[in-house]
C-alpha cells in the first residue's frame, strides 16, 4: 500500500509552546485514520501541517509524495478540508458557497455547477440550494462544509472534528457519507473527541496527548491491549473495596464507581456477587473511551 | 519562515480573490451604490455650499469647483482604504474566508493581492457612480474628468498601507488598525480644500507650526482672511515670515484678526492627541 502522507519526527513550535512534539506515523492509501487526544493534543496542529497551512517546525512531513513546504499548491488541488470552525461565506447561499470554492480550484464554471448541484444532493441540502448560509441549522452548515471539502473530489478528505455540536442523526448521515466515501476510494483522515465516532469510523488511529503520539493501531486492538475485553462496574462503597482488596482484584476508582476491567466478567461478576453484597453492578464491553481514560488520566483540560 | 523582504508567492489565482469580491458586489448591488452618490451629495452641499458661501472663489474659479476633484480623489481612497481594512478585516476575522481560500491551492500572498486588486476596483467604480453626479451640478469639466477612472488605482495608495498592517494581521494576529491612513485622508481633504498659494485679501492665510512645542508662524497674513490654516510644518515647507502664533490664530479674543481658525487635526493628532477631525471654530 502506498503512504498517502509520512511523518517522521514532526514538530510544531509556537514560541516556547511545543505545539507537536516529534510525532511519526504514516496514512495508507484508501483508509480512515483518525487522531484522537484530549484539547490542547496538538491534533489541530497536525491537521493544519498536513493541509499546508502551518508550516512545520522541523522533521520530514510528506503528504502525496510532496513537501507542503515546497509545492503547497500541488497537494492543496488534492485536498479536502473540513475546518474546526465553520467558514462557510455568509455572503452566498449554499450553491453559491460551492460554485465560488470551485472556482479557487481552476474547476470550469460548467462542471462546478454540475458538482455543486451533485453534492448539495450527497449531503441532502438540495431543497437548501439558493439559501443563504446564514439561515441554515449546524448540522446543515457542518453538511455544506462537507459537501465543499468535496468540489474538487479530492484524494485526501482532512476531518478536524467533523461532527462537534451536532445532534445524532445528522452525526449518522456524515458517518454514513464518509463510509461511502472510503467506498470511493478516498483516504480519509480525521480528528475527533467521540470516541464511539473514532472506533465506528476509523481503521486506524493514534491517541495524542501534550504533542505526543502515546498509542497507535486498529480500534479494537487497542481496547485488547490496554483495557482488556469487558469491565465490570460496580458502586464505590468500603465495602465493596475491602471485598476486593480481599480477593485480590485489580480495579479503578472513578467517581462513585470501582471500574475492573477483564477478560471474563462472569467470573468477577460471580466474585462480586457471592461475596461483596454490591448494590448495583454492571458489566460491559470495553470501548476506545477506556483506553483514552487510562492513557490520558482523568484530569480536566483546557 | 517566509523573510519580510523576501518575494511573495504570488499567483494569477489572486484574481479568484478579485472576482469572488466582484461577485459579491454585484450580487448586493443596491447596498453598494448607495454610498458614492450620498457621498457626492454630502460633500456638495456641507463643503462645497457650506464652507462655499465664506469661501467664494479662489483664483477665479467658484469653490464648489473647486473642491470637485478633491471630492472624488477623497472617495477614491476612502473607499479603497476601508474595504481593504474593515472590508478585509470583516472577511478575515470575522467570516474567516480566508481560512477557507487558503485551504485551497490559493496562498496567504494571493488572498492578500486579490483582496488589494479589489479595493482598486472599488475605487474606480465609486468614481464611475460619481461623475453623473458631480456632472449633474456642473462641477467638472468634461471630458478632461473621463480621464479619472483610469488613474484612480494610482491614486488609491492608501491600499498600500494596509498591506504593511495586513501582513501585521496574518503573521501576528495583531488585531489593531492603524489610524495613519485615517490622518493622511483628512490631511488630503483639507490640503485639496485650500489652495497652495493664495492671494491675500480673498483666501485663507496659511499658517505653519505646532500646537505644542514651537507657535506657529502665519504667511501671507490678512486681517480679513475667513479662515487660518494650521498645517504641520514639516509637511509644508513653507519659508516662515510672519509673527502670528497659535494664540494670534485663534484663541485670544482681543488679538483675533481671523473670523475663523481651521487645524489639520490629522497631521495634529500624532503629536496631540486630539481627535482626527477637521473642525471650524471663531
Amino acid at each position: 500500500m502506498t503512504a498517502i502522507i509520512d511523518a517522521q519526527d514532526l514538530r510544531k513550535n509556537f514560541g516556547d509552546l511545543v505545539a507537536v512534539d516529534g510525532i511519526s506515523f504514516s496514512v495508507k492509501k484508501g483508509e480512515i485514520f483518525g487522531f484522537l487526544g484530549p484539547n490542547g493534543a496538538g491534533k489541530t496542529t497536525t491537521m493544519k501541517m498536513i493541509a499546508c497551512v502551518s508550516p512545520r517546525t522541523s522533521g520530514i512531513l510528506s503528504v502525496f509524495g510532496m513537501d507542503p513546504d515546497m509545492q503547497p499548491a500541488d497537494i492543496k488541488k488534492r485536498l479536502g478540508v473540513v475546518p474546526q470552525e465553520t467558514n462557510l461565506d455568509p455572503d452566498f447561499t449554499c450553491f453559491g458557497n460551492l460554485f465560488t470554492y470551485s472556482d479557487y480550484f481552476d474547476i470550469p464554471s460548467n462542471s462546478a455547477h454540475k458538482r455543486s448541484d451533485e453534492l448539495l444532493e450527497f449531503v441532502q441540502l438540495q431543497e437548501k440550494r439558493n439559501v443563504e448560509v446564514e439561515k441554515l441549522s449546524g448540522g446543515m452548515k457542518r453538511r455544506l462544509i462537507l459537501a465543499r471539502a468535496l468540489v474538487n473530489n479530492p484524494d485526501l478528505l482532512i476531518l478536524d472534528e467533523p461532527t462537534i455540536g451536532l445532534d445524532p442523526q445528522a452525526r449518522h448521515l456524515i458517518w454514513e457519507k464518509l463510509k461511502t466515501l472510503q467506498a470511493q476510494g478516498n483516504t480519509i483522515v480525521l480528528t475527533t473527541h467521540y470516541l464511539d465516532e473514532a472506533a465506528r469510523l476509523c481503521n486506524r488511529l493514534v491517541i495524542m496527548d501534550k504533542g505526543k503520539i502515546l498509542v497507535k493501531g486498529a480500534p479494537a486492538e487497542l481496547v485488547k491491549q490496554y483495557v482488556g475485553e469487558e469491565i465490570v462496574e460496580v458502586e464505590n462503597s468500603t465495602e465493596v473495596l475491602s471485598c476486593l482488596a480481599v480477593h485480590n482484584i485489580p480495579h479503578e476508582i472513578t467517581g462513585d464507581t470501582v471500574q475492573i476491567a477483564t477478560g471474563s466478567s462472569r467470573e468477577i461478576a460471580k466474585i462480586l456477587l457471592d461475596s461483596c453484597q454490591p448494590k448495583k453492578m454492571l458489566t460491559r464491553l470495553a470501548t476506545l473511551e477506556d483506553v483514552f481514560l487510562k492513557l490520558t488520566g482523568r484530569t480536566l483540560r483546557d | 519562515m517566509p523573510h519580510l523582504f523576501s518575494l511573495p508567492g504570488l499567483s494569477r489565482r489572486a484574481w479568484k480573490v478579485w472576482h469572488r469580491n466582484l461577485t459579491v458586489f454585484i450580487r448586493t448591488w443596491h447596498v453598494n451604490f448607495f454610498p458614492p452618490l450620498v457621498e457626492a451629495l454630502l460633500y456638495l452641499f456641507a463643503i462645497g455650499m457650506g464652507i462655499g458661501t465664506y469661501v467664494k472663489e479662489i483664483d477665479g474659479i467658484p469653490y464648489v469647483n473647486f473642491i470637485a476633484p478633491a471630492i472624488l480623489a477623497i472617495a477614491v481612497m476612502n473607499s479603497a482604504f476601508f474595504e481593504c481594512t474593515y472590508g478585509s478585516y470583516v472577511r478575515m476575522y470575522y467570516q474567516k474566508s480566508f481560512d477557507a481560500m487558503i485551504a485551497t491551492p490559493l496562498s496567504i500572498e494571493d488572498v492578500i493581492a486579490g483582496e488589494m486588486l479589489w479595493g482598486a476596483t472599488r475605487s474606480v467604480i465609486y468614481v464611475i457612480i460619481m461623475l453623473p453626479v458631480l456632472a449633474v451640478f456642473g462641477v467638472i469639466s468634461f471630458p478632461f474628468a473621463l480621464l479619472s477612472p483610469p488613474r484612480v488605482p494610482g491614486r488609491a495608495d492608501v491600499c498600500r498601507y494596509s498591506d504593511v498592517f495586513y501582513r501585521d494581521f496574518t503573521r501576528h494576529r495583531h488585531a489593531k488598525l492603524s489610524l495613519v491612513p485615517v490622518h493622511h485622508t483628512d490631511g488630503t481633504l483639507l490640503g485639496n480644500i485650500f489652495p497652495a498659494h493664495t492671494a491675500p485679501g480673498q483666501s485663507p492665510v496659511f499658517c505653519t507650526g505646532h500646537l505644542t512645542s514651537h507657535p506657529p508662524r502665519c504667511h501671507h497674513a490678512d486681517v480679513h482672511a475667513p479662515f487660518v490654516f494650521i498645517d504641520d510644518p514639516a509637511a509644508s515647507g513653507v519659508d516662515p515670515d510672519g509673527n502670528c502664533d497659535f494664540l494670534y490664530c485663534g484663541n485670544k479674543p482681543d488679538e483675533k484678526k481671523t473670523d475663523r481658525v481651521i487645524f489639520n487635526y490629522g497631521s495634529f493628532s500624532a503629536h496631540t492627541g486630539i481627535h482626527p477631525q477637521f473642525s471650524v471654530s471663531s
